[in-house]
């Protein structure tokens, strides 16, 4: 118990450390569950009711809470305590609770912050000056979900269940833009994200469907028959290549958003899933729902690599903080849980490290994931180790899978068989080569061809060099240090069409932009 | 329109595909007793040909099996590049392996699943039926888990009824009590059912009267319906295991003040034991190794789903002259499929693997016209389903970024292109017979899904076709072929369509010329048809 509440990492709050907000209360505060890092329970007035939505601002410093009170709270994770209250949500709704907050939303600037609810209010907020700037009804009946635009200049909102229209509003104005064409046609939206560029809005039905339309004109480009019940959150990974959506049919998937075909299904979880959040470098899912847990996922292979078991409650919703370094669950029972996701409290020994390098090629997940965790945060033991034994990729293999694709077209049988069970073994380390090929107007049966391939590796799991491969990048993007970049950088000169080189170069691109915003102010 | 029966089909097994198929390499002994029982059904066919003056139709080429194959195992044409590399692969055991690829592939879990579903929800004869997504996902489980047909038809007969029962399988609901909805749950019923179709019997007459020319009562047939007794009752929210005391089921044959109790149709009356609910004795008795109809019923079945007509009409009209020899191909086939376990896929393998299976639908001989003789392929009709995916997989539609007219609801998937197209061909004959049907042309003709398919934006074959680099127009119209027809166009088809091609058709525009060159393929019979 003790040991749980003093391993506070510097990032959180220095003062009272991982202390428990529970002001008002006689009672003794209940211990912190393991792999947490605090507790935040507002106490006075209503405190203890649900929570249904989390959104941390883009420097980490506040983290915006909302759910069955008509009151969104503002926490300041410096000091651990609320730092204000947001009222103006409220509503005799008589099917719905009164005022219920259903989602919140912080601007990609920090400066605004949106809330939906079931008063059918959308506002618009002023968050230094804690004030509304506009309120707006946007929908029937009560909100489900609202998302900013990426450039912070349109929010999405969802009008539930019994309206099936997703619809976009200016965000300067308060003036609707448009709305999803289909109208009546289509069952309610739950849940709505942005793809990271702007250009798409993805958005879940309550009967299971996912959609996406182009934002700038509300054209729908697809639809999928995604869970067999609702969709209930929906978010691109953070450079747009992944979909990923929570279903009530306990499963989580994974989509190829531009083909919309499904690229894995994650199940593990005994209950529908309400909430799901990327971390920053989209190689870790978190997950939770009602079975109380919240669990995390290797995006590369579906497998779960760690639980954090603490809610009495459904888990409704879930938030990495910008740096990544934590991961804020709130949920039914009121409580909000701050959790350290790496759960690493130990630099590792000389001798370990070898063991950890071999660890990251490993198929058992958890295990990786810990070496992955236990690397980072060792960055210059994990420099060192991962600078010796992965050096940047040679042009020669690159020339070999393109000769391989090319195969892949041969007029002669035999060597088509060959190149499919040569590009088979290689397996997604081929990947990058096999989109530029589906680029570029293959014949009809090329494509097809390589679109059977490419979902036939996606679902196997990966040769053990693409897991050490992509595990590597991960233990440098999450230690950031100067060193960790300069081999990232050694390792994106490499062959371009090469696995570790694009690795490499999409960390750097995520590094940079989280270096240009407010986030890492820190 | 089901849900699951069409997310399932939509994700392209979604859910089942994403897992592993539990679908096991067949043992060798099994694959060497296929080939022996393919052996014996050629020979049988061949010996009830009549002499002299008769020849049957040459062998099937390797495009017109692999097209076949594919629609009567997976339920749909084949990509064009499996088409491709099927034909021009040289390996000996292809038309084998191709088989073992397709029985392990999730495409066989949803084209048998549907197979099986509307085997058990059609009235003889009647209209189709959509199939409620609880008894679609308890099929697709088992078709996939490859579960003996005996060991489905035990479950069917013999599970819990009552709403919420039996638990859900893998978080879904998944029950086969929709088949007693479907049948309509009163005993005579039922037991028309169950003798139709797992027994092969018609029992339906005996119901009213002795039957005319069979050897049935009318009070056999009310002692099969009394095991449904308290079907009904159970059926709306009675307990589960209701009728415990099974051994007291009784039901009164109407207007006559009789009460039987359960008896099995061959005389036998069950042995009661504590505890048995009487669906389960019937289903005990009905799957059982040794009941001489049940084996026979189901071969029988499935060979007209591979060659289009039954095999025999009767399964108990004994002495019918014009079957002498197709009986005991029947007791053949039964005696195999009970001995390996009821293995449907064991039974695939036999028939595909047969020269009787792999010859030419072309007719050469005026004599090859009768069916019985099975000496040509018989041309089929495709379902509503084959039709479909054939169609979506030929354009290269992805039929999710299609736009979706119409209401919805709560169905997520209706409104979809291809439940529109099944909605335009419900309440037709499930089984689809000899000719293509009329209605199925004219909705292709006229069909918005099939406008799409040729459309220059929604198909990926045309546009594809039309934007390939480093392939010339005999190039892009043998893409065509492949795609649609599954085989290479013949060398005037290639002279005659290059022309109109490369003229531009009417419109001066190589892409819209290729785009009605496809139109047409699609609409031809040899795209319609299973031949």
């Amino acid at each position: 118990l003790l040991a749980a509440v003093l391993v506070v990492p510097a990032a959180l709050p220095p003062a009272g450390a991982g202390s428990v907000l529970r002001d008002n209360r006689k009672a003794p505060d209940p211990p912190l569950p393991t792999g947490a890092r605090a507790r935040l329970e507002a106490v006075e007035p209503g405190g203890g009711e649900p929570i249904f939505s989390l959104s941390y601002s883009p420097d980490g410093r506040t983290l915006a809470a909302s759910g069955y009170e008509p009151v969104i709270r503002l926490w300041d994770m410096a000091a651990s305590k609320e730092r204000r209250q947001l009222r103006g949500h409220a509503g005799a709704i008589r099917w719905d609770h009164a005022g219920t907050v259903r989602c919140v939303a912080f601007s990609p600037d920090g400066r605004l912050l949106a809330s939906a609810g079931s008063d059918r209010k959308l506002r618009l907020w002023d968050v230094a000056a804690g004030k509304e700037l506009w309120a707006t009804q946007a929908h029937r009946f009560g909100l489900t979900a609202a998302a900013f635009s990426p450039d912070g200049k349109v929010l999405a909102t969802a009008g539930g269940i019994f309206d099936p229209a997703v619809k976009l509003w200016d965000v300067a104005t308060g003036k609707e833009l448009r709305a999803s064409s289909q109208g009546e046609a289509q069952d309610g939206a739950a849940c709505v994200a942005f793809s990271p560029d702007g250009k798409t809005l993805a958005y879940g039905t309550v009967s299971g469907l996912l959609c996406t339309m182009e934002a700038d004109t509300g054209k729908d480009l697809l639809q999928v028959s995604a869970h067999r019940k609702g969709v209930n959150a929906v978010q691109y990974s953070p450079d747009g290549p992944l979909l990923a959506t929570a279903g009530g049919d306990r499963t989580m998937r994974l989509w190829d958003p531009a083909r919309g075909t499904e690229v894995r299904k994650l199940s593990g979880h005994d209950g529908p899933l309400h909430a799901l959040a990327f971390s920053r470098d989209g190689k870790i899912l978190a997950s939770g729902g009602a079975d109380r847990a919240v669990v995390l996922w290797e995006v590369l292979t579906g497998h779960e690599v760690r639980r954090l078991e603490g809610h009495q409650e459904d888990v409704k919703a879930l938030a990495f903080a910008p740096d990544g370094r934590t991961l804020a669950s709130g949920g039914t029972d009121g409580v909000i849980f701050l959790w350290d996701p790496a759960g690493v409290a130990r630099v590792p020994s000389a001798a370990e490290l070898e063991a950890l390098w071999a660890d990251l090629a490993g198929a058992d997940a958890p295990r990786a994931y810990r070496a992955v965790c236990a690397l980072a945060a060792a960055p210059n033991q994990a420099v060192g180790l991962l600078a010796r034994h992965l050096k940047p990729a040679p042009p020669e293999q690159a020339a070999r899978v393109a000769r391989l694709i090319a195969g892949l077209d041969s007029d002669r049988f035999e060597v088509r068989k060959k190149a499919t069970e040569d590009l088979r073994k290689i397996g997604l380390l081929a990947e990058p080569a096999l989109e530029r090929a589906l680029s570029r107007h293959p014949t009809p049966e090329a494509r097809q061809r390589m679109e059977a391939l490419l979902q036939e590796l996606r679902r196997a799991d990966g040769p053990p060099e693409l897991l050490r491969i992509v595990r590597a990048v991960q233990v440098l993007e999450q230690a950031a240090t100067p060193e960790a970049q300069r081999l990232l950088r050694e390792w994106a000169a490499g062959a371009p069409d090469e696995r570790l080189t694009q690795e490499a170069k999409e960390a750097l691109r995520r590094l940079a932009k989280a270096s240009a915003s407010p986030a890492t102010s820190r | 329109m089901s849900t699951r029966r069409l997310s399932i089909v939509l994700l392209g097994l979604g859910c089942l595909a994403g897992s592993p198929t539990a679908a096991a390499p067949p043992r060798d002994g099994d694959v060497a007793d296929a080939l022996a029982l393919a052996a014996r059904i050629d020979a049988r066919i061949v010996a009830r040909w009549p002499r002299g003056d008769f020849r049957p139709a040459p062998a099937a080429d390797d495009a017109e099996f692999l097209r076949r194959v594919w629609l009567d195992v997976a339920g749909r044409i084949p990509p064009a590049y499996r088409a491709r590399d099927f034909l021009e692969d040289p390996a000996p055991d292809k038309r084998r392996r191709v088989v073992e690829e397709l029985l392990c592939g999730p495409d066989y879990v949803t084209h048998f699943t549907n197979v099986w579903a509307d085997f058990l929800l059609a009235p003889s004869g009647g209209p189709r039926v959509d199939i409620p997504g609880p008894l679609h996902a308890w099929l697709a489980r088992r078709v996939r888990d490859n579960a003996g047909y005996d060991r489905i038809v035990r479950e069917l007969l013999a599970s819990p009824l009552a709403p919420g029962w039996p638990a859900p399988e893998e978080g879904e609901e998944s029950s086969p009590a929709a088949f007693y909805d479907a049948q309509g749950p009163v005993p005579e019923k039922l037991a028309a059912a169950t003798a139709r179709l797992f027994l092969g019997l018609s029992l339906e007459c005996a119901q009213c009267h002795d039957h005319p020319f069979a050897p049935w009562k009318r009070r056999q047939f009310w002692e099969l319906a009394a095991f449904f007794a308290d079907t009904a009752a159970e059926r709306r929210g009675g307990r589960p295991g209701a009728g415990e005391n099974a051994g007291l089921c009784a039901l009164e044959i109407p207007d006559t003040g009789q009460t039987v109790r359960p008896r099995f149709p061959g005389g036998n009356a069950p042995r009661w034991r504590p505890g048995d609910g009487p669906r389960a004795v019937l289903a005990g008795w009905v799957a059982a190794p040794d009941n001489p109809f049940f084996a026979r019923a189901a071969v029988n079945r499935l060979w007209a789903h591979f060659f289009g007509t039954e095999l025999v009409d009767e399964i108990d009209a004994a002495g019918e002259p014009a079957a002498d020899g197709l009986r005991d191909l029947l007791d053949d086939l039964a005696r195999e499929f009970t001995a390996h376990g009821f293995d449907v896929k064991f039974l695939i393998r036999a028939v595909t693997a047969s020269h009787t299976y792999q010859r030419s639908s072309r007719l050469t001989h005026p004599a090859q016209a009768d069916p019985r003789l099975c000496a040509r392929m018989a041309v089929r009709g495709l379902s509503p389903e084959q039709l479909a995916a054939s169609l979506i997989r030929a354009a290269g539609c992805r039929e999710e970024r299609m736009p979706r007219p119409g209401a919805v609801g709560r169905d997520p998937v209706a409104g979809t292109p291809r439940e529109q197209f099944r909605a335009g061909l419900r309440g037709q004959a499930n089984r689809v017979d000899s000719q293509t049907s009329v209605l199925q042309a004219l909705l292709a003709m006229n069909g918005a899904l099939t406008a799409k398919a040729v459309g220059l934006v929604y198909g990926e074959t045309v546009t594809g076709a039309a934007a390939a680099r480093g392939i010339d127009t005999a190039g892009r119209i043998e893409q065509l072929f492949l795609a649609a027809l599954s085989r290479k166009p013949r060398p005037e088809e290639v002279a005659r369509l290059a022309r109109y091609v490369d003229a531009g058709g009417p419109r001066r525009d190589v892409r819209e010329a290729l785009a009605d060159v496809f139109w047409a393929l699609l609409n031809s019979s040899e795209f319609m048809l299973n031949h």
